[in-house]
């Protein structure tokens, strides 16, 4: 196991930081100190406390008086949901049609691997792009298919090189003599011995879901106001860019943060498994 | 006051080596190991994996990694060494020590030609140092890459590359353990003639003592890092001091103990219980093979046949042998049985039923089981003991939970496996508890036929020596019958009661054991029998007697 005195401090660092943000996707409506929505036509573009604002709005106020606290508190939430749900769904989707693929071969493995090299020849915006125009809706729940479809080739051809070396392994030969049927033996025996590298692949993963929504909202294709997300915040704060440049810098630093943090973690948990 | 006593008659000596890893230095791989070796000798080191005979050549010829502590000295020609600066070692490589390795495949660089090998080390004419290595068609062999050569001519030019430079000890760690019985006998005998030829010192690491035996001037036993014995090897062979030599040489099957307990038994009646069955022909067959043909196509689209047109019975409660060199088919032969590989033609029945495994039932399943050559790959890592030998019943769905992890437990008591070990991991266990584990596994079915392809050939003499003593014991109490495919005629020797000889993919001989030993019809078994290493017959099994020759 991994003894804790030899953790790097720095990844213990990345450690707390996405603990916190995993904390605030959870309650950020019981820590928000006010109503997301609430407007205060008196109080637009006050600065934050320590640009000579005051505490009744520590982070400050955007143009429309909101509480910029409750904002990217909100904000974080929806961006954490989307990118988790896009990361989980794309790894489960992707995962699946890998090992499915490596076990059939023929047909399926051959459509399959089309979808995957045309995925992977079209540059994700675009294609994002592409459905966003196509499917009618603009929901969250189509957003978030969205994202789930943006992020699942990579899975898919990870799964699908672990299905076909496993396939060669004795120990599946073993399972194969005993009688145990294919799916026992990927959902049982394959899959649980290719978790690590999964894991590891979807903590990269993670923080490019996150820039990929904070991107598509950015550019007021993601998540639409009045719910707000990490990107639109960004998106509402570029016209302020000179004469209130915290409701901008604010939820970047947060991404920046956020991104760092993840990626610093799959990197030390990637040269952890592969060093064992 | 060492380099006094340090002869002229002595060509090499280590002094008191010992190599410490791990990042307390706590695990000691090698302690104080000292030896001499004189010009034109050839000196055996044996021991069980993990004795630490690998770690000490690699020490003299500073392969080491950075990470391991290594002390002493050697003295070469009279000149000191120290071995605790592997950068001082760096110009006595090649001209005065040079190295082989157990997977010639590995020493070759993939990029260059043999030619380039050769050419990079000597400006000599690379057609003859290949001749002296024992490659007569060094012409064909000369502009070929690695990959296009086989074992044994592989492990013959990594053997001309470390002659090139004209060395006068060469370490040879395990460089027949690899190859076929046939090669190893070719690459043994031209060792020994260019030690006579060129006085030229050789290390010869292994851990088959038939090939010592066969070898060796003088013999080095070691077991956990430390010398257990050492003398001539016709001394240490036929009477060997310490009881762990003593254990080692009665672990390995021999002619004159066909069909015994390998392992030291509780009683001395027990011993001989365990006989073999002679004339099995009155019992009837349980599994039979028509006409198996397999087919592989290669990648240019030819096709590649591995079994043509074999046949084979195997009768109930026999144990039928099947002996071939890599390549043979074998294994591939034994595989249509459950299904692994499916035969292009032919026929498989058991019991009279034909099976057919592109519309496999669940029934036969349970009838015949497979163990296959490494235990280690064959456990599934991520699972539990425990779990992995109920996998079977688990699979078929017999009996309630709780009863299948009772019989689960029995199943590996009986393959005496540890209760300790039922939770652990394969990752902390030998690889003798490993391929417990897998016969447990395979047996949780009690099925009627048992195929263990190669089940003891990557496993250390004492560790084969208790798996053959379990299954002549499980054929005995449970009347399984089993089909035992090995590269190793010795063993086969040992517990089969019918052998199959198998060549290119074709049946060359079949009989019964003694009677093909003792006779064998087709040329090539009497090459395979002349090319296996034998140990001295002479040797005595009660320590009483040994007492007598020290």
């Amino acid at each position: 196991m991994i003894s804790l005195r030899r953790v790097p401090t720095l990844v213990t660092l990345c450690t707390v930081i996405v603990l916190l943000v995993l904390l605030i996707a959870v309650f950020a409506g019981p820590l928000s100190p006010r109503d997301v929505a609430e407007v205060n036509l008196e109080a637009r573009f006050r600065p934050p406390v320590f640009w000579g604002g005051s505490w009744d709005y520590p982070l400050g106020t955007d143009g429309l008086g909101h509480d910029m606290v409750s904002l990217i508190l909100r904000g974080i939430q929806v961006s954490v949901t989307v990118a988790a749900i896009g990361t989980f769904g794309g790894a489960v989707l992707g995962t699946t049609l890998g090992l499915l693929s490596a076990w059939t071969e023929g047909f399926l493995d051959s459509v399959i691997g089309v979808l995957v090299d045309f995925q992977a020849t079209i540059p994700t915006l675009i294609l994002i792009l592409a459905f966003i125009v196509i499917l009618p809706s603009s929901d969250f729940v189509t957003f978030t298919g969205i994202m789930i479809l943006a992020g699942w080739e990579r899975y898919a051809r990870l799964a699908r090189a672990i299905g076909l070396s496993a396939r060669s392994q004795p120990y599946v030969h073993a399972q194969l003599v005993i009688g145990a049927s294919a799916f026992r033996i990927l959902t049982r025996s394959v899959l649980p011995n290719s978790m690590a590298v999964l894991l590891v692949n979807m903590s990269i993963h993670f923080p490019q879901t996150i820039l990929l929504e904070t991107t598509l909202s950015f550019l007021g294709l993601g998540v639409q106001p009045p719910d707000t997300s990490l990107g639109v915040l960004i998106g509402s704060g570029r016209d302020q860019l000179y004469n209130a440049p915290w409701v901008i810098l604010t939820p970047t630093f947060i991404i920046l943060l956020m991104t760092i943090s993840i990626s610093i973690l799959g990197d030390w948990a990637r040269d952890f498994v592969e060093s064992d | 006051m060492i380099l006094d006593r340090h002869s002229v008659a002595t060509l090499f000596s280590l002094r008191e080596l010992s190599v410490a890893f791990g990042a307390t230095l706590r695990h000691i791989a090698v302690s104080n190991v000292s030896f001499d070796v004189k010009p034109g000798e050839i000196l055996g080191i044996v021991g069980e994996s993990g004795s630490g005979k690998s770690v000490t050549c690699r020490a003299l010829i500073g392969l080491l990694p950075e990470r391991a502590r290594v002390q002493g000295e050697m003295i070469f020609e009279g000149q000191r060494f120290s071995l605790s600066k592997p950068r001082g070692l760096a110009h006595l490589r090649g001209v005065g020590l040079s190295m082989i390795f157990q997977d010639p495949m590995s020493a070759l660089d993939p990029l260059m030609t043999v030619r380039r090998h050769l050419e990079l080390r000597t400006e000599d004419d690379p057609g003859t140092l290949l001749r002296s290595a024992g490659l007569d068609e060094h012409r064909t062999v000369l502009d070929s890459y690695p990959h296009q050569l086989s074992g044994g001519q592989s492990q013959r030019v990594a053997i001309a590359c470390a002659l090139a430079r004209r060395p006068k000890l060469l370490i040879a760690d395990e460089p027949t353990t690899a190859l076929d019985v046939t090669v190893q006998a070719g690459i043994l005998q031209r060792l020994r003639q260019l030690s006579r030829e060129r006085g030229m010192a050789i290390i010869f690491v292994t851990h088959d003592l038939a090939v010592v035996y066969r070898l060796c001037d003088r013999v080095l036993v070691m077991r956990d890092g430390r010398i257990i014995e050492h003398g001539d090897v016709d001394t240490v062979l036929t009477a060997p001091r310490e009881s762990y030599t003593r254990d080692l040489l009665a672990a390995i099957p021999r002619p004159a103990h066909r069909g015994r307990r390998l392992t030291a038994a509780g009683n001395e009646a027990d011993k001989r219980t365990i006989a073999l069955r002679s004339g099995s022909i009155a019992s009837k067959p349980l599994l039979r093979f028509e006409q198996i043909c397999v087919q592989y196509k290669r990648s240019d689209g030819s096709v590649l046949e591995a079994v043509r047109g074999v046949s084979a019975v195997i009768r109930r409660g026999e144990i039928l042998g099947l002996v071939g060199e890599s390549g043979s088919g074998k294994s591939t032969f034994a595989k249509t049985a459950v299904g692994l590989t499916v035969p292009a033609s032919g026929r498989i029945l058991l019991n009279d039923e034909p099976l057919d495994w592109r519309r496999p039932q669940m029934r036969w399943r349970r009838d015949v089981q497979y163990i296959f050559q490494d235990p280690r790959g064959a456990l599934d890592p991520s699972a539990r003991i425990l779990s992995q030998v109920r996998l079977p019943l688990d699979v078929h769905r017999l009996g309630p939970k709780a009863e299948r992890t009772a019989h689960a437990h029995r199943q590996m008591i009986e393959a005496q496996l540890d209760e300790a070990l039922f939770s652990r991991k394969p990752g902390s266990l030998s690889g003798g508890q490993r391929q417990r584990a897998t016969i447990a596994r395979a047996l949780t079915l009690q099925p009627k036929v048992l195929i263990c392809d190669e089940s003891v050939s990557a496993l250390d003499v004492s560790i084969q020596a208790r798996i053959l003593d379990l299954l002549m014991e499980l054929r005995e109490r449970l009347g399984l019958t089993i089909l035992f495919i090995s590269h190793d005629l010795s063993v086969i020797r040992h517990i089969c009661d019918r052998v199959l000889v198998m060549r290119r993919g074709e049946l060359v001989e079949e009989g019964e054991t003694i009677d093909l030993f003792q006779h064998p019809k087709a040329a090539y078994t009497q090459q395979l029998l002349a090319a296996l290493p034998v140990l001295p017959d002479c040797i005595e099994q009660e320590p009483e007697n040994q007492r007598v020759v020290v």
